[in-house]
């Protein structure tokens, strides 16, 4: 242990004062609090963010970064069922006026989220098996997963009870439509997601 | 706390676990995973499990009870857990793979005693555990008000699954420790 350690007061941070002082210090890491639990994930790679681009571009083309929702990166979410929980999607599809629905730590109510999406990365385990089941608990509507490491992509729709319970998977050289409830009809092609990343 | 950017996982646990001493941290798929002391509730459920395992001699031959003994993780080049309450099998010290962990072949049993809904010990543990070839994984779930014992660990999940309410009793596998839902968690 360092003597700067030991010299700091011993008073002990909140939850939430210790996962931003976490990310005050771990720059470019996501920094969430699931299930009372700090969770921090290293920094995407390159085509981690690409891929993002990749998705964004045909739902901005379908006119959903307009005037009744927004296309944002990396946006709170704050979770029910915990005292201090919130989770920080990869894209979020939300209503215009998340602004008048913020509740803490710069995290949003989750009935403004129409869908969200996460890219796999190192934390292949946490988006496929742990996601599912906050997202659904939080009532939003769509959950996309964009599973880089097995080649497919996923997309969760009708949450109850804490879990989806449509789970459609979708493989290289297939398209598929997202649900018109997102604000639009959107067709995405699984191989302008995965396939030209290299 | 200084820590550079593009340090690993089990660089950033080391760090932490500085920076918030008492607080569990452990890497979990590749992410760190910092939770705050456990609260008097909990230790004392950990503490029950502990004396019907003393009052049963579970210590005194071929294995040892430990809490938050560091047990390496398959699920990840840096993953490590910090269970509770660990059976190990007795004089297992040379048995340090990195960091302080150990070998999860000398794991006999471990337990965990959950602080909240969706935690790790509900939503990761499971598969990381039985991969790792943890005999028997019990879960102490304060949420739901009952135990959840976990045996026959085959790939990424347990074959047998049994859940004990209050009113009902357990037993710890491979052991003669037999404990009361409904006392543990009064």
């Amino acid at each position: 242990m360092s003597a700067a350690a030991v010299e700091e007061p011993m008073e002990q941070p909140t939850l939430l004062e210790a996962a931003e002082l976490i990310s005050q210090q771990l720059v470019g890491h996501r920094v969430e609090i699931i299930g009372g639990q700090i969770t921090v994930t290293p920094p995407p790679d390159g085509p981690h963010a690409e891929t993002l681009t990749d998705l964004m571009i045909p739902l901005w083309a379908a006119g959903l970064h307009g005037e009744t929702s927004r296309l944002v990166q990396g946006m709170g979410m704050w979770l029910p069922g915990g005292a201090s929980d919130y989770a920080i999607p990869d894209l979020s599809l939300v209503d215009a006026d998340y602004q008048d629905h913020l509740i803490e730590h710069n995290c949003y109510d989750p009935v403004i989220f129409r869908l969200v999406a996460e890219v796999t990365s190192s934390n292949h385990l946490s988006d496929v098996k742990i996601k599912p089941g906050i997202y659904a608990e939080a009532g939003v509507p769509v959950y996309v997963i964009i599973d880089r490491k097995n080649q497919k992509v996923m997309v969760l729709t009708e949450p109850r009870g804490g879990e989806y319970r449509v789970h459609a998977v979708h493989h290289p050289g297939q398209t598929f439509t997202l649900p018109e409830s997102i604000g639009a009809g959107v067709t995405l092609a699984v191989d302008d997601l995965l396939i030209a990343k290299k | 706390m200084t820590i550079p950017v593009q340090s690993s996982a089990l660089f950033m646990a080391e760090a932490l676990f500085e920076r918030f001493p008492g607080h569990r941290v452990e890497v979990l798929g590749g992410e760190v995973s910092v939770e705050p002391a456990p609260d008097m509730r909990h230790a004392r459920i950990l503490k029950r499990v502990v004396r019907a395992c003393h009052d049963a001699g579970l210590d005194d031959g071929i294995v040892e009870v430990f809490q938050r003994l560091a047990i390496r993780l398959p699920t990840g080049p840096d993953d490590f857990a910090m269970p509770d309450l660990s059976i190990v099998d007795a004089s297992s010290d040379d048995h340090v793979v990195a960091y302080d962990c150990y070998d999860p072949k000398v794991f006999r049993l471990v337990l965990e005693v959950t602080s909240a809904a969706l935690c790790s010990d509900l939503t990761r543990k499971p598969a990381a555990y039985a991969l790792a070839g943890v005999p028997a994984y019990v879960i102490v779930d304060r949420t739901d008000r009952q135990v959840v014992v976990l045996t026959e660990p085959e790939g990424s999940g347990y074959r047998q699954r049994v859940v004990r309410r209050p009113g009902q009793v357990f037993t710890l596998p491979g052991t003669a420790v037999t404990l009361d839902v409904g006392g543990l968690l009064s």
